[in-house]
């Protein structure tokens, strides 16, 4: 134990019970995963979906921390931290995420079960006349879903390393290298099943961590009326839209919050957690716990970390911008880390031995934020992959216990690739597009975004078309991709063409990108349906059947 | 479902999403330049209940989404299951 204490650089107090809770849970995980392996079976169906028997409790922990990412835990608060106030108000987008749990993920639910869906490409497909384009879209949706959200989750490991252990200079990797395998082996190991009863764990953690960190943050303040006054006395841009950077006018504020929700409870993870929920049951209570005691974690937990963070440790406005304090990061950039600088100096301050205790148990909580995203996007990838690429284009006639183990392989090859994208950024100094955890994830959220034109019309409306869906979702994705820091580096001499430069800018300064290629898919989508073929008057009025069939 | 009760249900779902969408543009959208003292507030902030005033203003408006919400799952959604 000594031996690994100095392996590890842990010095401290902190570092020393820091390592010991996070040995604890990691341990436990793996305990999980290993049940979830023996209680399940090599079927795709119980592999990808636990045989679509899951409770309301697993159901919405486990909806709720897919949902919740190391974006809650570190990216909203180094935002609030950034800009104040007005990002607290980005909580307001999680009731209309729950509304989306049952009025969306109820009709998902019900034609998934009738029609033996897995993947959302299943579902898609099957509407739109069997479509093999619309198939490898949603697949693709998937993918820049999935990739950048699985590789912030691993870097926020990393992060989270670097601050338990600072004295060892290889804290990031260590980090990093330690959330990848441990998520991989779980999820290769137990399939969707290990995925949900961690996800029991590592949402109960994230919740209660939430609120610890709020309560955290308001005593280093001295207290209740410490912190109100310390905030009162915050700058007035601190205080106001559009927040110190200038970056949150209120119409992209509400854009935001209209559309970022949704975006995540389509994308492949979410939805396929809708197919593998029991009953409609468990879907309202899940509605219900998500909508009220979530934004309740958001607006009385983790945002209030944001706001004493400026009041202990206040920004400095340079030429160059927005800085953070240098105690923060000597480099000014990371405003993501001011959860784990105000929990490392002051809880153990306030509350001794205890404090050490409650910080390193936050610590771990943003770990399991971590996690818990992470192993629902590995797992959804991999549930892509094989049935809407491998099973349809390379191997039609595997079996199902082949594709089973085909998804395995894709969870391996998916982390190495993760971690390969860290390592790139970690030792370059002109690419970092991951740099800011909660903006990479709005861009990501944003890009399945894209398939609600046809989740609205496939469930509700039936008005649209194979074609209008195909260059609906196709219009939206390139839209999006102009907007991608990949673009910038790429087309950078493109860009610097006077009117484009300044039309960007003039569109990310007021509208949520999701909201403006959705805008465009939307418009598409319209137009073209209005000229082409619809789907099959049978298939239409099976889904209507199967999406509002109470039996099911 | 006789039709009394389908109509009650139809403007109840009706009245639910107009509260919804009336707090997430008021807590989140233009709603809130009505109380926002703005960056260049001189003096000192408006506060209610202690609370920066543009947080208070999100608070309620977030217990007006979860009234709907609570509302919806105890009174509308049921039907959908029965």
């Amino acid at each position: 134990m000594a031996r690994l204490l100095a392996a590890t650089g842990s010095t401290t107090p902190f570092a020393t019970i820091g390592l010991c809770v996070l040995g604890a849970y990691l341990l436990l995980l793996m305990w999980l995963g290993w049940l979830g392996y023996r209680r399940g079976t090599d079927s795709e169906e119980d592999y990808y979906l636990a045989g679509r028997g899951q409770g309301w409790i697993v159901s919405s922990l486990t909806i709720m921390a897919t949902f919740f990412s190391s974006f809650a835990l570190l990216g909203a608060p180094g935002i609030v931290y950034k800009d104040g106030v007005i990002f607290a108000l980005f909580a307001l987008n999680v009731p209309v995420g729950a509304v989306a749990v049952f009025v969306l993920g109820n009709r998902i639910r019900r034609i998934g079960l009738r029609r033996g869906h897995v993947t959302p490409g299943d579902m898609v497909s099957d509407y739109y006349d069997d479509s093999s384009a619309l198939r490898i879209l949603v697949a693709l949706v998937g993918l820049l879903y999935a990739i950048p959200y699985v590789l912030i989750q691993v870097s926020a490991g990393g992060l989270i390393s670097r601050a338990m252990f600072p004295d060892n200079e290889n804290a990031f990797a260590i980090g990093a290298t330690t959330l990848a395998v441990i998520t991989m082996l779980y999820v290769m190991v137990g399939g969707m099943r290990s995925v949900a009863w961690t996800d029991v764990i590592q949402g109960s953690l994230l919740v209660g961590g939430m609120l610890l960190a709020g309560a955290a943050a308001v005593s280093a303040l001295g207290g209740v009326s410490g912190f109100l006054d310390s905030i009162a006395s915050l700058p007035p841009s601190s205080l106001s839209a559009p927040g110190t950077s200038g970056t949150w006018p209120p119409e992209k504020m509400l854009t935001v919050c209209a559309f970022a929700s949704i975006g995540s409870m389509i994308q492949p993870a979410q939805w396929m957690r809708f197919y593998s929920a029991r009953s409609s049951t468990t879907l309202r209570r899940s509605a219900l716990i998500f909508g009220t005691v979530l934004p309740i974690c958001f607006l009385f937990g983790v945002m209030l970390v944001g706001l004493a963070g400026q009041a202990l440790y206040p920004i400095e406005s340079t030429a160059e911008g927005i800085r953070t304090h240098e105690l923060v990061d000597p480099e000014g950039k990371r405003f993501d880390l001011i959860l784990v600088i105000v929990l490392r100096n002051h809880l153990p301050e306030l509350l001794g031995v205890l404090g050490i205790f409650l910080a390193a148990l936050i610590c771990v909580a943003v770990m399991a934020a971590s996690m818990s995203t992470a192993d629902s996007n590995l797992h959804a990838l991999s549930a892509v992959f094989t049935r809407d690429i491998y099973a349809r284009y390379i191997r039609p006639d595997s079996t199902g216990r082949e594709r089973t183990w085909v998804g395995r392989a894709v969870i391996v090859v998916a982390t190495a690739a993760a971690m390969l994208l860290m390592e790139i950024q970690e030792s370059s100094s002109g690419f970092k597009p991951f740099a800011m955890i909660a903006l990479m994830g709005l861009l990501a959220i944003s890009f399945s975004t894209q398939l609600l034109p046809v989740t609205i019309d496939m469930l509700f409306i039936r008005r649209g078309t194979r074609a209008g869906a195909i260059a609906g979702i196709i219009t939206g994705l390139v839209t999006l991709l102009l907007f991608t820091p990949l673009f910038t580096v790429v087309f950078q001499g493109t860009l610097s063409a006077p009117g484009l430069a300044e039309l960007v800018d003039r569109i990310k300064a007021n509208v949520d990108l999701g909201t403006f290629a959705l805008v465009g898919n939307v418009t598409v989508f319209a137009i073209v349906s209005r000229f082409t073929r619809a789907p099959q008057a049978a298939r239409k009025n099976a889904f209507a059947e199967a999406g509002s069939d109470p039996r099911a | 479902m006789s039709r009394d009760a389908a109509t009650a249900r139809r403007r109840l779902r009706i009245v639910l999403t107009a509260l919804f969408l009336t707090a997430l543009l008021m807590g989140a959208g233009p709603g809130m330049r009505l109380v926002d003292p703005g960056p260049e507030h001189a003096g000192p902030t408006p506060t209610l209940l202690g609370l920066p005033v543009l947080y208070a203003w999100g608070l309620l408006w977030f217990g007006v989404q979860a009234a709907v919400i609570v509302v919806a799952c105890t009174t509308l959604w049921p039907d959908e299951e029965s």
